[in-house]
Order: C-alpha cells, then sequence, then structure tokens
C-alpha cells in the first residue's frame, strides 16, 4: 500500500480550477517533494490529503494514519509543550521520547510563547511523529526559518524520516531544500505535475544541472547555469 | 445599555521587568501620589471645622469615621453590606452563567449565532437601568427586582465579548486540532474556551463594574434593606456622615472586585508570559 494514491483530483474555487486532474502517488516510506509557484495548488492538494478539503472530483487514498506539520507551527499558546504534543492522542503513545528525539526534552514543561522559531517547529514536527503517521505531511514549514536554523531543521526530517519511515510529502517552493532532501521532486503547474525527477543517491553533489532543469519549469532562468 | 463606565478602571501599566532608570523614579515617587488626596482630606475637615461646610450639607471626614464605627458597631452596616452582597452576587452569576453559555452557543453554532445574537444585538442598545419601572411594576419591590436588574446588567458585556472571543479564535489552531484528532470536548476545552478567555475576562471586568452599578440604582430607586437602603435612611435624618459612608463602601467593593478579576486575569494568562 502506498502511503498517498491521487488520481484524476479537481478542485476549483470560484470557478478557477486550481486542481486539474491531478495523479500522485506517493509510495510507502518515499520522501517526495512538491515545487510550484504561489497559487499553483500545492497547498491545496496538501489540505485534501490532510482532509482539511474535499475534492470536487477524483479520488484520494490516504492511509489512517495522517500527520501534518503546518507552516506556522500552531501550538496552542496556552498549554504546554508537552501537552502541546499529547493533546487529541489516544492514550499510550511516548510523548517524553519524541520530545526527546526532536531535541526538546528539557523544554516540555516550557509554554510555546517563549520558544524559538526552531522550537516551536520542533514541538510542530514531535506533535506530528508521535502519531507514527504512515504519510507526513510538511506544509513549508521550514519557510520562516533563518538560514542556519533551517539546516538543522533539514538534518532533524532526514534523521527522523529515516527512523521512522512515514512516506512524506513536503511543500516548498525552495528547490535547493526539494533537491537536498527528497527521493522524488515533483513540479506542479496549472494544476499538474509537469515534471517528476530523481535526485539519485546521497550525499548530492552536483546537483546544479538538475536545480536548472527544474528552476526553467517553474519558469525562472537561472543565470548561474 | 453602556458598556464603558465612568468609574470603570483603567488598564493598569505593568511594571518594567528590567526597571529601568524612570521606572525607578517612579517608583520612589509612589508616596509622593498621596499629597494631593491628603491635602483634599484635610481642607474639608477645615472647612466643616470652620463652619464653611454646613454639617447637613456634608459631614466632615473625622465625623464620617465616627459614623462609620458607630454603624458597624450597632450592626446596620454589616447586615446591610451582607444582603447587597449576597443581591450582587445571585444577580451576577445568574446573568454571567446565561452570558457565557448563549456567548459560546451563537459562537459556535452558526443556528445559534443567527437566533441569538440579533436579538441580543438589538437589546443591548437599550440602557437596562431604565427597566427599573418596568421591573416594579412586574415583580414589585422585593429582592427579585434588584437581582433581576444586576444579572441583566451582566448578561450583556459578558455575552459579547464570550461571543467575540469565540468567533476570535484562530481558525488555523482549529485546523490543526482537525488534523490531530481532537474530538469535540478536547476542541472547546483545549481551543476554543481558553482561546476566548482573555475577551471574556474583560467582559468580566466590565461586567462587575455594571453589577455594582445596577445594585446602587435598584437599592436607591427602592429598599428596606441593604447598602442603598442605610444611604436612604441617612438621607431622611440628613445624616450626611452615614451617606458618605454608604458611598466609601460602594467603592470599596468596586475596588476589591476589580482586585479580584486582576489576580483571576493573572494566573489564567500565565502562558503570555
Amino acid at each position: 500500500m502506498s502511503a498517498a494514491e491521487v488520481t484524476g483530483l479537481v478542485r476549483e474555487f470560484a470557478g478557477r480550477r486550481v486542481l486539474d486532474g491531478l495523479d500522485v502517488t506517493v509510495g510507502a516510506g518515499e520522501f517526495v517533494a512538491l515545487l510550484g509557484r504561489s497559487g499553483s495548488g500545492k497547498s491545496t492538494l496538501l489540505r485534501v490529503l490532510a482532509g482539511l478539503d474535499v475534492p470536487d472530483v477524483g479520488s484520494v487514498a490516504v492511509p489512517g494514519s495522517v500527520a501534518v506539520a503546518f507552516q506556522e507551527p500552531r501550538l496552542l499558546p496556552w498549554r504546554s509543550v508537552r501537552e502541546n504534543v499529547a493533546l487529541g492522542l489516544p492514550t499510550g503513545a511516548d510523548v517524553d521520547r519524541t520530545l526527546a528525539e526532536v531535541g526538546l526534552a528539557e523544554r516540555a514543561e516550557a509554554w510555546p510563547l517563549t520558544l524559538s522559531g526552531g522550537e516551536a517547529q520542533r514541538a510542530s514536527l514531535a506533535r506530528a511523529l508521535v502519531r507514527e503517521p504512515e504519510l507526513l505531511l510538511l506544509d513549508e514549514p521550514f519557510g520562516a526559518l533563518d538560514a542556519l536554523t533551517r539546516i538543522a531543521m533539514h538534518d532533524l526530517v532526514l534523521d527522523l524520516w529515516g527512523r521512522h519511515q512515514p512516506g512524506i510529502l513536503l511543500v516548498t517552493h525552495d528547490v535547493d531544500e526539494a533537491i537536498a532532501l527528497a527521493d522524488r521532486v515533483l513540479v506542479l503547474d496549472g494544476g499538474r505535475i509537469v515534471a517528476d525527477h530523481a535526485p539519485g543517491p546521497r550525499p548530492r553533489r552536483d546537483t546544479g544541472a538538475l536545480r536548472s532543469t527544474v528552476l526553467a519549469e517553474l519558469g525562472v532562468v537561472d543565470d548561474a547555469a | 445599555m453602556s458598556t464603558t463606565l465612568p468609574g470603570a478602571p483603567a488598564r493598569a501599566s505593568t511594571p518594567a521587568v528590567g526597571k529601568p532608570p524612570v521606572a525607578r523614579r517612579r517608583e520612589s515617587d509612589a508616596w509622593k501620589r498621596w499629597i494631593s488626596p491628603i491635602a483634599i482630606l484635610v481642607i474639608w475637615q477645615l472647612a466643616s471645622t470652620t463652619g464653611l461646610l454646613a454639617e447637613d450639607e456634608l459631614a466632615s471626614p473625622l465625623r464620617v469615621v465616627q459614623a462609620a464605627w458607630d454603624v458597624t458597631v450597632s450592626g446596620e452596616l454589616p447586615e446591610g453590606l451582607l444582603v447587597s452582597l449576597v443581591r450582587v452576587i445571585v444577580g451576577f452569576v445568574l446573568g454571567a452563567v446565561l452570558g457565557v453559555a448563549l456567548g459560546i452557543w451563537s459562537g459556535l453554532s452558526r443556528w445559534g449565532g443567527l437566533l441569538i445574537d440579533p436579538p441580543v444585538q438589538m437589546l443591548r442598545t437599550l440602557p437596562h437601568l431604565a427597566l427599573v419601572p418596568l421591573f416594579i411594576l412586574w415583580f414589585g419591590v422585593q429582592e427579585t427586582p434588584k437581582i433581576l436588574l444586576v444579572a441583566l446588567g451582566v448578561l450583556f458585556p459578558i455575552y459579547l465579548n464570550v461571543h467575540a472571543g469565540v468567533r476570535g479564535v484562530d481558525p488555523k489552531l482549529l485546523e490543526m486540532a482537525q488534523v490531530s484528532g481532537f474530538d469535540r470536548r478536547e476542541v472547546l476545552r483545549h481551543v476554543v474556551i481558553p482561546g476566548a478567555l482573555p475577551s471574556a475576562l474583560t467582559g468580566l471586568r466590565l461586567s462587575l463594574g455594571i453589577a455594582w452599578l445596577s445594585l446602587v440604582v435598584a437599592e436607591t430607586v427602592s429598599a428596606d434593606s441593604g447598602l442603598g437602603y442605610l444611604i436612604m435612611d441617612a438621607r431622611e435624618f440628613l445624616r450626611t456622615d452615614v451617606i458618605v459612608v454608604g458611598l466609601v463602601v460602594y467603592a470599596l467593593l468596586g475596588l476589591g472586585t476589580d482586585a479580584l478579576v486582576r489576580r483571576v486575569e493573572k494566573r489564567a494568562l500565565r502562558w503570555r508570559g
């Protein structure tokens, strides 16, 4: 069973077709990055997969356990970090172990407003991971972080992915991030997948050519190439 | 009905943490703020002693203190205070429970909002104190009209602020709760209620001011017991000293409840750091 199977997905908003017969598959344990310009419908796809939106046409098959880490950490400011991770869970989940995995064991009792941007995003990751998802949806979760924190988060995500093996769909507009992290890099344009790249074995060097190709597909001329 | 009172407390400025020089100077200046109030008391006392201020117009501060002692020892003040407190507490609880329930209901449910909000929004423009004549016709001059007047005064600010608070809960947090598998009870308990709390507490503070105001009006218009009765009875005998004692007690009660709300606020919103 794959982690997500989307066939012929159509979604319209006020007559505008945002997703137009989209087909996407995320294999079990596969790390897929989805690139697209603003308004290309990548967030809409993620919301459909998360169950926050319903398709007009098409079929969407996702496993029973789906978790999301949003662009903003979306922590409840009036609950401690531990409660934020634990709330809504059936009993018996190992919250403290997950907090330790993301490096937040010391901050378990802290109020979310006292966390740094990176810490808050790690708490959000812990909240998603503790649910042992078969499909983990990441909606530009590193977009608002500074460059150094972002690199640390990339390493953390790869590490957690290796350990828990969820299928991951990472929505991003950062080409370098997509190429560095994912097994497959998809480009979404006009409501469909227009390109599907496999960057090859890690660690990755000399990805300049692929970078230029993907940028061109996104409508950007890369002078460095 | 008004939601701001002339006597409503201004939001106290929170003292700075690091205490810059200016804050330190303000702190050492604190006692100087007492100069003018004490001067006013002294002038008032002098005016009374010299006969400039007639006893049956306004008693001197010393006479007021004496009267406070007298009515306390005689049991008139404690008795009246108790009666008034019961009225305000029963009325407040009644209005607050109803206001919170209606506010949450109309905030959460579409039909609740469509059915409840319009009449409440229309009624709130009516000054509730103007209902006193009707209330006396309907409920007589006993406890019921006084309690209901307090309850009605409390209902509106609580309802409006709870409703706004519930409607203002961050939809992103509600989505997060949905994908995190919260059930309805958990959404209410961990997202909606804490999210609406800051606004609800503002309503609480406003409503307490209005509760006291409503009580004063109700007791002044008609009463045979309570603080208002103490004051009106004193008027009959030109006892301005007792009247001032009643006024001071009203003020202290308002001050006390305000301090109480501030403590509740501090505890309930401690996550703000």
